[in-house]
């Protein structure tokens, strides 16, 4: 009975071997970078565009003001952690360019969604709409960027 | 009229009480990536929900006693002891995401930081659950949660496009920028949220404490088969509603604002003060519900006294496992650990408890010691065999599908 456990551990073992093999030690192919870029942008996505949608709300007095603070302050977190994620990640030989420009675009949405956080606290309606529009043309950006590095 | 009062009660309370915070992130999630087609995976869940709790509450009303007591007595102490450690690990999970989810909601209400929050929350967990009545706690939580109805509303009024709604609902497929194993992954999470284990456990447990007899079984069924579908209701409101303002913008729903925010942009202010009401109702009564699962299953193994319906120093034990729950979620909380990470991993890790959760309940529904002549008939076998072969698919794909889409990314 107990050498019949032995194989079963062993199994269990190679197949948890195997699963950490494919999140740590992949090779920086062209294929997971473009995952890794998609992933990244996808978060300054996401994060601009609910942005984009608090602030719209706030200028129409929609959203109360503890709901908008939080929400905003966890799309920094959000995307922080996703930056910090994607500088870790070394791009193939011949995508260096392109990820240096990855990083500035992410590092450019983190600093729009902190002047977000201080427009959308702050009670200046003309700062909010410089904002928004900030936010608005740097979303477009970010969506042709994913567009041409990874879904082309 | 007492009695017509009571139903009501009770289907109202199974409604609002349905939806709990892996409910609310992963519909939301889904909604917002996959509009509606993972529909059918919601309503499939919900099916199997129901034949499981019926099963379940029919155990409870046969024998008075809860399901876990009955599956250790059957099955023998080795495969009681197999099932507890896997339900009590997935309910301890579930429990730390509910407690989370009630210091985000709160957060949401107030713009304090959640980690402030956390321990408040714990305290108020642990004193409804030492000090209020049971039938207090689930009523009034259960019809708090009820508040969520204004996913409905704003759906409603964010006036999508209905038939196209309804044909992703009715078909099986993907929007062509997803994978189909993130699809198969999300499948698989909304299927572990709506068969959530703790959900059996304590809807049996509950019945032990509330006192039911083979005569509540026609109550106990109205509320499962109507108040369960109508929750699954809300889920897919959730769903609907997040398809159709953070879908078109390629939002990825990562935190419990975004969940909300539909709400807002449908109905305002009040929207947004409802929603957070059903928030925090829905999360704390779930945080109750699993905080006393852990003890149920816990006492109802190694077989102490247990329950709300006894005096506290009667189950000092069980009160005890209690306060451990509660320090152990507020412990983990405190370590700035993200509660909507911890209630992503909660549902994947309830698809692979599943199996071990149900089998049982299948095998003692049908032992005629417990049932007499109230034992599964052929319906019930069919559906429970077959959800038995589903929730089996769904536990061995869980772990590939977490490892391979990198957690759904």
């Amino acid at each position: 009975m107990h050498a019949m456990r032995w194989p079963s551990a062993l199994a269990v073992l190679v197949v948890l071997l195997a699963a950490c093999q494919v999140r740590v030690a992949a090779a920086p192919d062209d294929a997971t970078w473009r995952e890794d870029t998609d992933l990244a942008l996808g978060a300054a996505v996401s994060a601009l565009g609910t942005a984009r949608t608090v602030l719209e709300q706030q200028q129409l007095d929609r959203l109360p003001q503890p709901f908008i603070d939080v929400a905003v302050r966890d799309l920094v977190r959000t995307l922080s952690t996703e930056t910090a994620s994607y500088r870790t990640t070394q791009p193939p030989p011949q995508r260096t360019g392109d990820s240096a420009t990855v990083i500035a675009a992410l590092d450019e949405a983190e600093t729009i969604l902190n002047n977000v956080v201080t427009a959308a606290s702050a009670e200046d309606a003309g700062e909010q709409e410089r904002v928004l529009a900030e936010v608005r043309a740097r979303y477009d950006e970010v969506v042709r960027l994913q567009e041409r590095l990874v879904h082309r | 009229m007492k009695r017509l009062f009571a139903v009501a009660l009770g289907i109202l309370t199974a409604i609002g009480g349905f939806v709990d915070i892996g409910d609310l992130v992963v519909n939301a999630q889904v909604g917002a990536r996959f509009g509606m087609s993972l529909g059918l995976v919601v309503i499939t869940g919900v099916i199997g929900i129901c034949v499981f709790a019926e099963m379940s509450g029919r155990v409870t009303c046969c024998s008075q006693r809860a399901t876990f007591d009955l599956v250790r007595e059957r099955l023998g102490p080795r495969v009681g002891l197999l099932n507890l450690v896997a339900s009590l690990l997935v309910t301890m999970l579930t429990f730390i995401a509910e407690v989370g989810g009630v210091a985000l909601a709160l957060s949401l209400a107030s713009s304090v930081h959640e980690l402030l929050v956390v321990p408040l929350v714990g305290l108020l967990v642990w004193l409804v659950l030492w000090r209020a009545r049971f039938s207090v706690m689930e009523n009034v939580l259960g019809l708090s949660g009820l508040a969520l109805v204004v996913f409905a509303v704003a759906l409603w009024k964010l006036g999508p496009d209905w038939s196209q709604m309804g044909t992703q609902l009715l078909t099986v497929g993907k929007p062509g920028d997803e994978h189909w194993t993130t699809w198969a992954y999300y499948g698989v999470a909304l299927f572990g949220a709506a068969m959530t284990p703790y959900e059996v456990f304590f809807f049996s447990s509950g019945g032990v404490e509330e006192g039911w007899t083979v005569k509540d079984l026609a109550v106990m069924r109205l509320n499962v088969f109507l108040g369960f579908p109508l929750g699954g209701l809300l889920s897919l409101a959730i769903a609907g509603s997040t398809a159709v303002v953070l879908g078109p913008l390629d939002v990825d729903v990562a935190t419990l604002s975004q969940v909300a925010l539909p709400v807002g942009v449908a109905l305002g202010k009040v929207g947004i003060a409802v929603a957070l009401v059903g928030f925090v109702a829905a999360t704390f009564g779930a945080a109750c519900e699993t905080g006393l699962s852990t003890g149920y299953t816990l006492a109802q193994y190694f077989g102490f006294q247990w329950g709300k319906f006894v005096r506290p120093d009667s189950a000092t034990r069980f009160h005890v496992v209690l306060i451990l729950a509660v320090m152990l979620a507020v412990t983990v909380l405190m370590t700035g650990v993200d509660p909507i990470l911890v209630t992503e991993a909660s549902v994947v890790a309830s698809a692979v408890a599943l199996p071990l959760t149900y089998f049982p309940i299948l095998v003692v529904a049908n032992d005629k010691d417990y049932m007499g002549e109230h034992t599964n008939g052929v319906l019930a076998n069919t559906l429970g065999s077959i959800y038995l072969v589903l929730v089996g698919v769904a536990a061995a794909a869980a772990i590939p599908l977490l490892v391979i889409t990198g957690m759904g990314a």
